[in-house]
């Protein structure tokens, strides 16, 4: 069986990438806050939905970077 | 909570209690008339009351008296109410029995120098209701009618809530109880049926308005701070036509000087929607019976969830396939608010005994309470009347009391 190995620098590029999806987040959510007149205690009280997001949109890029790298062997082949 | 502050406010009759100290280890002794089953209801609460003794139970049903007894083994039984009104040993009675004979008994209980407590309706008829009344205020006696939701938590904190503008200006009153059977109790061989169905039966009931309209056109007056003036309905045998002589379908809407309605509407072949009134106002909602109340404007859905479901739309709004949508749309629907901080704990009866036993003890009258009661009957009798005679009635002013916005006739 192949062993896995995650290195510490790998580790550190996904804590960035999913810090970066939550600053998308958060931002998106003062956007969302501005935007639709809320009141600014949404900043928190949504945090929940803010952390959610960032889970989402990580998921979806690492989707997205397995399907790159796949097709990247395909073309190397 | 409910303080004792907001007690009094909305619920005068709550002063019953303001001397409960000095009165331990006195007794309120009563006698029952008409342990049947409502009076067996009220019987298993007095009998659990340390501060009321059964002494005696009238009856001319002789299963009705062993049930009585089983609960108040100690009462004396009589089987002629005359006789229980003589009794000297009784202070004040629980008058339960079919309603053409509450006025009859009330007025011999007056007489007799007792304490009544009846239940509701006061009486069969407009003329009956108001006798009853001019007795009891001749008499200088407590008069209690029962209208349990004058003690129900739920109800109190309501209405203050009502009374505080909270939900802004009532602009209406909708009541209905619908159940789904005919009200028809089996008929033991010792009995007749006019004895046990005495509630199917015009000469001794008024039926759906009598029994049930009574309890929810109260709450009306008791929101609305005024009684209504006028009265129209229908009323008709539409599903249980069997050995039935009263409705088993009205609606009745009666109307307050400002022009706000109150209807009450039953059906007796339905359950679904079961019971309720529903207090319409211009900036909230209150359903005491489910013990909610709901505000007109709602809280919007978070800026976020806002934002996505309009990504959301604008990517898949105008897709043919696009399903259920993955954002909560129940973010905005309504879902209110509980009136009680706490599961209520009965539906006032218990409270409205208490009450009635500490007055007994101190013979002094709550303010209010007779007055509900009064009108409440009144209003249902009224409502009664405006169906069989298929139009519409005003409140007779022989029968106005000096109460909210009625002026007595000779007061005036």
């Amino acid at each position: 069986m192949k062993e896995i190995r995650i290195t510490p620098k790998q580790q550190k590029r996904e804590l960035r990438t999913f810090l970066i999806c939550l600053l998308i987040a958060f931002i998106s959510n003062v956007y969302a806050i501005i935007k639709y007149q809320s009141p600014a205690t949404e900043l928190y009280s949504s945090l929940h939905y803010v952390l959610l997001f960032s889970m989402f949109l990580y998921v979806a890029w690492a989707l997205m970077r397995i399907i790159f790298r796949g097709i990247k062997k395909l073309i190397k082949k | 909570m409910i303080t004792g502050g907001v007690l009094l406010a909305t619920s005068p009759w709550f002063s019953a209690f303001s001397e409960q100290q000095h009165t331990r280890g006195e007794k309120a002794r009563i006698g029952i008339i008409g342990p049947g089953s409502r009076g067996q209801h009220l019987m298993g609460f007095l009998a659990a009351n340390p501060k009321v003794e059964i002494v005696a139970v009238c009856d001319v049903f002789q299963p009705s008296i062993d049930a009585a007894l089983a609960i108040a083994p100690a009462a004396t039984a009589y089987t002629d109410y005359r006789k229980l009104l003589d009794d000297k040993a009784v202070d004040a009675v629980v008058i339960t029995t079919p309603l053409y004979l509450h006025h009859r008994m009330a007025l011999d209980a007056f007489d007799a120098g007792k304490h009544v407590f009846c239940e509701k309706a006061i009486a069969y008829s407009l003329e009956e209701t108001h006798a009853i009344y001019q007795r009891y205020q001749q008499s200088g006696k407590v008069f209690f009618v029962g209208q349990q939701r004058l003690f129900d938590p739920r109800y109190i904190h309501a209405i203050e809530m009502v009374h505080s503008g909270e939900f802004g200006v009532v602009s209406g009153i909708r009541a209905f109880w619908h159940r789904n059977n005919d009200w028809r109790r089996p008929v033991p061989d010792t009995a007749t049926d006019e004895q046990i169905n005495w509630r199917l039966y015009s000469a001794y009931s008024k039926g759906i308005m009598t029994e049930l309209a009574c309890h929810q056109l109260q709450i009306g007056t008791w929101a609305m701070r005024e009684i209504p003036d006028k009265v129209m309905g229908h009323g008709a045998i539409t599903f249980w036509k069997e050995k039935r002589e009263v409705y088993d379908n009205v609606s009745c809407i009666y109307q307050f000087d400002n022009g706000v309605k109150l209807n009450f509407d039953s059906v007796l072949s339905n359950k679904f929607y079961g019971l309720e009134e529903q207090i319409l106002c211009n900036k909230g909602t209150i359903e005491p019976e489910k013990s909610k109340y709901y505000y007109e404007e709602i809280p919007p859905a978070p800026a976020f969830l806002q934002m996505l479901n309009d990504v959301e739309n604008a990517l898949f709004g105008s897709m043919p396939f696009a399903g259920t949508s993955w954002v909560p749309e129940t973010a905005n629907v309504n879902e209110g608010y509980y009136l009680l901080d706490r599961k209520p704990e009965g539906d006032g009866t218990s409270l409205m005994l208490e009450a009635f036993a500490e007055a007994v003890i101190t013979r002094k009258q709550p303010p209010l309470i007779a007055e509900e009661g009064y009108y409440a009957t009144q209003l249902c009798l009224l409502g009664h009347q405006a169906m069989v005679e298929e139009r519409s009635l005003v409140f007779p002013d022989e029968f106005k009391l000096d109460y909210l916005n009625h002026k007595a006739p000779e007061s005036l």
